[in-house]
């Protein structure tokens, strides 16, 4: 057994990891940089290794500045948290190299997600409907505006190398096309590995619904239920929940079945999340997988009292999945809000000493933040500082909790979208499980 | 002040951002400077060291690490250090070797100067922006 772990991420998901490596008995190295001296993961964990300056390209996505503080602290496991190095194939392999697990999947089943067309065309392949688009990178734009044409539009531009909401660009109208494909194109070059463009049809009002799958490596795939993310802002989620207030239980198992069925028929082992669309007529349609663990895993977590993150642990050294389908169970509804340090209405980003921290508690509320009274909050990282989430028998129920947690949650030195959160929770649209996210564009 | 006095004040401020550190007790004083990322120093301001009663003044520079990895004193391990205590050493002359994932790393000083004290033992691991040595410049 591994008795120490390197965790290579920041903030409320260092913490989250090391207090699972803490329960399992485990040590825990957290890395830093200079701007993070005194951030709680480093704090909580048994050593900690100054990586680099503050900004992340010399510290954070440094692999041999990671790799080194693997080495002097002899940790025999990297825990990437969900920075991009969890989707980096070559830091996985550089691990590899070392004689160093990387926790997460294997190298085949990440590099196979990380190409969103290969992923589809396995999905398809697996029997998997898929949203309908281009099934190739498209390079030369008569040759996109061709494809587009035939979906017939909206369309939307992806980047084949992006995920997670980057070089995402919806396209109304042909007259709009070449200028976004071009956009699209230059952004890709610009910040990912992979210039490549997929157009696909732009399901409008279609639910973001994901399956939590979890692996070992002996072929045994369950999925934990589902988590609705329909909630966004520039295609960053602000808002989950589990289950969907939309989806009911038998399109849930149907859709829990295909994403399993997709997993096992490419081998899939320890943390991923099958992502589809799903339409007003409930027609479902596969989108990508994501194989590092999600910060919205904490409502799976409240609703089938699952420990995703330890699971997340215990897989990757190799421990069976000792749960079988049948025995994961769904209790209650979740919420989770992801509070930012932002101007709640402008978004601008902000940042400085949080001057008073009081955070809500109670039953039923859970908040998982890096953050505390005295805390600096950088403008050189993600501007996420907390997410508090409820639990409770219902939607309803779960939805009066949040609004009496916000209403304790008291941040002060800098701005946060706490005032965002309270207005949606009070939004009539929103308590009715609302039918497209347009009631949004009031508050974003 | 002995190395052991300055050797604790030099871990007292490698955990903060604190880059430079004056003291002055019983008629000496000692001036401490970090240059964090880079080992780029100001000239040292004259001392006056003619009259009695006038205090000494020592300005030392910090060298720091600009990588994690293994502390050597020496290019291998039969070989002699680099440098010792009381060495004196020119720009561009090496101080030690940081060895990062099987590659030794070799840690140049830029500007002439003598090795007043060695601040890690041989084989020690060292992070980002740890002192290593103090020179004082000439």
């Amino acid at each position: 057994m591994i008795e120490k772990v390197l965790v290579a991420d920041r903030g409320e998901i260092s913490v989250r990891v090391i207090r699972s490596l803490k329960e399992l008995g485990i040590k825990s190295v957290a890395v830093y940089s200079e701007a993070d001296r005194n951030a709680l993961n480093v704090l909580l964990a048994d050593e900690a290794v100054c990586i680099g300056p503050a900004d992340i390209k010399n510290s954070y996505l440094n692999f041999s500045s990671i790799l080194s503080a693997a080495e002097i602290t002899g940790a025999k496991a990297i825990h990437p948290g969900y920075s991009p190095l969890s989707e980096n194939l070559e830091f996985a392999e550089a691990c590899q190299n070392s004689g160093i697990v990387f926790i997460g999947t294997g190298v085949d089943t990440m590099s196979l997600m990380a190409d969103k067309i290969a992923a589809k065309r396995e999905a398809n392949r697996s029997g998997i409907p898929v949203v309908p688009g281009s099934d190739t990178a498209l390079v030369d734009e008569r040759e996109a505006l061709g494809v587009a044409e035939s979906l017939g539009f909206p369309v939307i531009l992806k980047a084949v190398g992006g995920g997670g909401g980057r070089g995402v660009k919806v396209v109304p109208e042909k007259v709009d096309f070449l200028d976004s494909f071009h956009n699209a194109k230059r952004e890709a070059q610009d910040y990912l590995k992979n210039p490549g463009i997929y157009v696909e049809k732009y399901l409008d009002k279609a639910r973001h619904i994901e399956f939590q799958i979890v692996a070992d490596m002996e072929g045994n795939v369950i999925h934990l239920g589902h988590r609705d993310c329909t909630i966004q802002r520039r295609y960053q989620k602000i808002i989950e929940e589990s289950p969907s207030p939309v989806v009911e239980k038998e399109l849930s198992e149907e859709m829990g079945e295909a994403a399993v069925k997709f997993a096992r028929s490419v081998d899939y082992s320890n943390l991923g999340t099958v992502e589809f669309l799903v339409t007003d007529s409930g027609e479902y349609f596969f989108s990508e997988m994501n194989t590092r663990i999600q910060v919205e895993h904490t409502v799976t977590e409240m609703v089938t009292g699952i420990d995703v993150a330890k699971w997340q642990i215990m897989l990757a050294f190799g421990e069976r999945l000792g749960l079988r389908q049948e025995d994961v169970e769904y209790k209650g509804h979740s919420l989770e809000c992801r509070i930012t340090a932002e101007d709640p209405f402008r978004f601008t980003p902000s940042s400085g000493t949080v001057t008073r921290y009081i955070p809500p508690g109670g039953p039923g509320v859970r908040v998982d933040s890096a953050v505390f009274s005295g805390a600096h909050v950088n403008p050189h990282y993600d501007p996420l500082i907390a997410k508090l989430i409820t639990l409770s028998r219902d939607r309803d129920g779960a939805i009066r909790r949040m609004v009496r947690a916000l209403s304790e949650f008291h941040i002060e030195g800098i701005e946060t979208t706490i005032p965002l959160y309270k207005k949606i929770m009070k939004d009539p649209e929103f308590i009715n499980g609302y039918r497209d996210i347009r009631f949004l564009d009031k508050y974003i | 002040m002995n190395l052991k006095e300055i050797k604790d004040i030099i871990k007292l401020i490698d955990g903060t951002d604190i880059s430079e550190i004056e003291i002055e007790r019983s008629g000496e004083r000692l001036v401490i400077k970090r240059s964090l990322g880079d080992s780029a120093v100001k000239k040292a301001g004259a001392s006056d060291k003619s009259k009695g009663g006038v205090p000494e003044d020592r300005e030392l520079v910090a060298i720091v690490s600009p990588l994690v990895g293994s502390f050597y004193r020496s290019p291998s391990p039969d070989s002699p250090p680099f440098v010792e205590v009381g060495s004196e050493v020119r720009k561009g002359d090496v101080l030690c070797i940081v060895e990062s994932m099987k590659l030794n790393n070799e840690i140049e000083v830029e500007f002439d100067g003598i090795v007043t004290s060695a601040l890690v033992e041989n084989g020690q691991p060292v992070e980002y922006g740890q002192s290593l040595f103090l020179l004082e410049p000439i």
